[in-house]
């Protein structure tokens, strides 16, 4: 009777908003306590249209995005979790020694005034430690360091638009936090997950060692790098290389027919900066924990929605591959067509990961 | 998992005073609507009930006021009744039923009257009533105008002998002595006197002339 009391009154409730302004869409994800974790309550991702910086810098544009986002969804209350711009936010890992007696938050401003030319004066800085089990070696933290100026601007946009921002992470953390959950929803599966998140220039490297967020890093690679190469190479503009892409992918010749292209062979090149990043990451990680590896790689992204694309990972990498599907973590609603919509989107992956924070 | 969060730490302190500042200015506003809108409606309630207490103030007075005039009516009407009583009592009507009562129960077909008056005056003359001039029929007479108290006097209750006097004739005296006896076995009937008799010569037969007086009290068990 308690717990059903509980349910009906207090139990049910949302927890506060995911949202992620991308490059082409803006992502709110709401999630709720649900029997066996948390579940889906809202979701919506709309393609605002506008200039990203447009967006971020004009309250009233954000406002009416967020107005037609939250229509129709069931989303509860203007509390949201969300990330600063990337170009706002320098996120690096800083190495600092373990003094006996001293702070880590003291060591680590100590480290970073050695470190960052202009002092931090004027600075926000939060950091994660990363975990380290050589209690011998020096400690490492993941650093977020962002201009305080900008960051009360960009949350006064926030406030103007009618949200109260609970909290203000960083996409590694908040993408961290989601495949961390991908890992402990089998217990028997390894805590120790790579993720790879395809962005259109830059794609992202993103190393969860035991739950906890151990490396984040840039590379240089995109679907942008592919479809040039499509384009230089098949001599087809950059919209029908996106089709052939997005329709055909990477799916075997031997399936296709006779007639379709095996754009692999073409694009195996393209792939071979991100296999050596991807390789360097995976030393770096053995390098850190005893020779041991992560046991599982995630990807999400535009290049993640590419047919066949697990295929060819699977192929360059020596790790177990698996495309990153947030709806299979997390009970919902939504119909298939729907989901087979918002599951491309990393936007709306970024979304659940800071719609995560503080869920038990 | 530790957090980031990148707010700084002097705009959360800023944003929580602002949110109280909004919360007790919100609250501070509803309380002051909340008061506003009691009194409003306080006044409201008062200005309707004094316009009813008014009302029924006035409703009172007009009640007061009718009950005055009603008690004044009723006063008026006890005295008028009062004078009524009085009046009839000074009429005499009660008493002259009984004498026209107390003569048709004593009258016999061998007396026949010319003249039956009626008096009431405090002395009772005691001498023989004289006929009206001239006049052979009978006659009733009634309590002089004067007589009767005007409105507004107290009706007193004098003490007033009302007798009547009868003048007529008997075929004989046993006749006119029977019609004594009767009149005066008559209830309310008293003090039945003979004042005169004689012999009166018709055409051919002789007949007794008979005046007499007697007084009338009240009826039997009213009192006087």
């Amino acid at each position: 009777m308690r717990e059903f009391l509980k349910r009906i009154f207090g139990g049910r409730k949302g927890y506060d908003i995911g949202m992620y302004v991308g490059r082409e869409h803006l992502n709110v994800v709401q999630l709720r306590p649900g029997d066996t974790g948390p579940a889906v309550r809202a979701i919506s991702s709309i393609t605002h249209g506008a200039d990203l910086q447009q967006v971020r810098n004009d309250p009233r544009l954000l406002k009416k995005l967020l107005k037609q986002a939250f229509r129709r969804q069931g989303f509860s209350g203007k509390r949201v979790v969300t990330c600063l711009p990337n170009e706002l936010v320098k996120i690096l890992l800083l190495t600092y020694p373990a003094l006996p007696g001293v702070p880590d938050a003291d060591s680590v401003v100590r480290e970073l005034r050695g470190r960052v030319p202009g002092g931090l004066e004027g600075m926000v800085v939060d950091y994660l430690p990363v975990r380290q089990d050589n209690p011998s070696r020096p400690k490492e933290a993941i650093v977020a360091m962002a201009d305080r100026e900008k960051v009360i601007a960009y949350l006064e946009v926030l406030s103007s638009a009618g949200l109260t921002v609970a909290a203000l992470d960083i996409v590694p953390a908040a993408l961290a936090r989601l495949i961390s959950r991908m890992g402990s929803q089998d217990p028997a599966a390894s805590q120790n997950l790579m993720l790879i998140n395809f962005g259109s220039r830059n794609s992202y490297l993103t190393v969860v060692w035991d739950r906890g967020l151990m490396l984040d890093r840039p590379i240089e690679f995109g679907d942008e790098r592919l479809l040039a190469r499509l384009k230089e190479t098949l001599g087809m503009p950059e919209t029908a290389a996106s089709r052939l892409l997005l329709e055909t992918g990477f799916v075997p010749v031997a399936q296709r027919g006779r007639e379709s292209r095996d754009l692999k062979q073409v694009l195996r090149s393209e792939f071979a900066p991100l296999a050596a990043e991807v390789n360097k990451t995976l030393v770096y990680t053995a390098s850190r924990t005893h020779g041991r590896t992560v046991d599982r790689i995630y990807v999400t992204g535009t290049v993640a929605c590419y047919p066949g694309i697990e295929q060819l990972l699977r192929e360059l990498f020596s790790v177990p591959v698996e495309i990153l599907d947030l709806f299979s973590l997390l009970p919902h609603r939504l119909a298939d067509t729907r989901v087979s919509e918002l599951r491309p989107l990393s936007g709306v992956a970024a979304a659940t990961g800071l719609a995560l924070r503080g869920v038990p | 998992m530790a957090d980031i969060d990148l707010i700084p730490a002097a705009y959360l302190k800023r944003q929580l005073v602002q949110r109280l500042v909004t919360r007790f200015l919100i609250a501070a506003i509803a309380v002051a609507v909340l008061v506003g809108g009691a009194r409003v409606a306080l006044s409201r309630a008062i200005v309707s009930e004094t316009a009813t207490v008014a009302r029924l103030q006035k409703a009172v007075d007009i009640y007061s006021q009718t009950e005055a005039k009603a008690d004044g009516y009723r006063q008026q009407r006890r005295i008028d009744e009062a004078r009524l009583a009085h009046l009839d009592e000074l009429r005499g009507r009660d008493r002259l039923t009984v004498l026209l009562h107390a003569i048709d129960a004593a009258y016999s077909p061998s007396i026949w009257l010319d003249e039956l008056r009626y008096l009431r005056r405090e002395n009772l003359p005691a001498g023989t009533l004289k006929p009206p001039a001239g006049g052979a029929g009978s006659t009733v007479l009634v309590n002089p105008k004067g007589s009767v108290p005007g409105p507004g006097v107290a009706a007193s209750r004098p003490s007033v002998e009302q007798r009547a006097e009868i003048v007529g004739h008997a075929t004989d005296h046993t006749r006119l002595a029977e019609f004594m006896r009767s009149l005066s076995a008559q209830p309310g009937i008293t003090d039945v006197r003979l004042l005169d008799t004689g012999l009166r010569t018709y055409t051919n037969a002789q007949v007794i002339d008979l005046s007499l007086t007697l007084l009338i009290e009240s009826q039997p068990g009213r009192s006087q």
